[in-house]
């Protein structure tokens, strides 16, 4: 179980960082939301199959990002720090300021268009993933993510 | 005019979501990797610390009980030793009535001498109130002459 666990870890970890940075931004929370996730992945893990450990987990990160939201007070300083750009190694990405602006773009969104333009469009999961994963039915992904496109065409204009 | 800002629609979306791809997905930090390695080894001792509130308890229960064992023990020796002390005045009761008895059955024999002594007689009353006697244990102080 230790093996599967830590196979589970290395799968997911960077999706679920990835995702817990874009919803909170300061890296401190984010550390702590997607340590805490896998911790109840953990004290889940007999109860949890291959299959399940992708959409439960991206699920939970997220849940935990907007429990640390809806607490965070409005005046509480956000330590923002870029995302992805500077650290990121995955090379051969065009940095610079489309870059920006769209990452700027999807973290100005609401919740849940963030969510889903997030997991869709920039993790790539399926929408039944999806689905499982925001907790909405599969028109509601679809539905949503159309007006979360539309919310980002506004403000963007032409990339 | 429809059907062309539909398509620029769609295509915008579609430039839309392969800028989105190309997002770069940030690794997770080292410092977050370790942390998440280390979740099975702390984990496993984690169930001690929601044992917290249950050590104090049990910490400050066994000096508490140690005491009140003590504390039985040294009153039950106290009992033990009260127990003996009344079993031991009771036995000096029981011996000293035996005793009183005794004097009882002595002086009956002692009084029926003298009165067989006075019947016979063998002897008189003597008053003399120069010499005495003890009061007590007899009733009567008498001194005989034989």
């Amino acid at each position: 179980m230790d093996k599967l666990f830590r196979q589970w870890t290395q799968d997911h970890r960077d999706q679920a960082w990835s995702l817990a940075r874009y919803l909170l931004r300061d890296p401190t929370d984010a550390e702590d939301v997607v340590q805490e996730a896998f911790i109840r992945l953990w004290e889940q893990r007999e109860a949890m199959s291959q299959s399940r450990v992708k959409p439960w987990l991206l699920r939970v990160t997220r849940n935990l990002c907007l429990d640390r939201l809806r607490r965070r007070r409005p005046e509480d300083p956000v330590q923002e720090s870029h995302l992805a750009g500077d650290n990121c190694p995955a090379a051969g990405l065009q940095r610079g300021e489309t870059l920006a602006r769209l990452q700027g773009a999807v973290q100005a969104l609401d919740e849940p268009f963030r969510s889903l333009v997030l997991l869709r469009d920039v993790q790539q999961h399926s929408y039944d993933e999806v689905a499982a994963m925001t907790e909405l039915t599969l028109p509601q992904v679809k539905t949503y993510l159309h007006r979360a496109r539309r919310k980002l065409r506004e403000q963007l204009g032409d990339l | 005019m429809t059907e062309a800002s539909d398509e620029d629609e769609e295509q915008w979306e579609r430039d839309l979501r392969n800028a989105l791809a190309k997002l770069p997905l940030e690794p997770a930090p080292r410092r977050l990797r370790h942390k998440l390695a280390a979740i099975p080894r702390r984990q496993r001792w984690h169930w001690l610390a929601g044992w917290r509130p249950a050590w104090a308890v049990i910490l400050m229960a066994i000096p508490l009980t140690l005491l009140v064992v003590m504390q039985q023990q040294r009153l039950d020796q106290q009992e033990q030793a009260l127990a003996q002390q009344a079993q031991q005045i009771d036995d000096a009761r029981r011996e000293l009535a035996l005793a009183l008895s005794y004097l009882d059955k002595a002086n009956e024999i002692t009084e029926r001498k003298i009165a067989e002594a006075l019947e016979n007689g063998l002897a008189r009353p003597v008053q003399d109130n120069t010499r005495y006697g003890l009061e007590k244990p007899l009733e009567i102080t008498r001194e005989y002459q034989l």
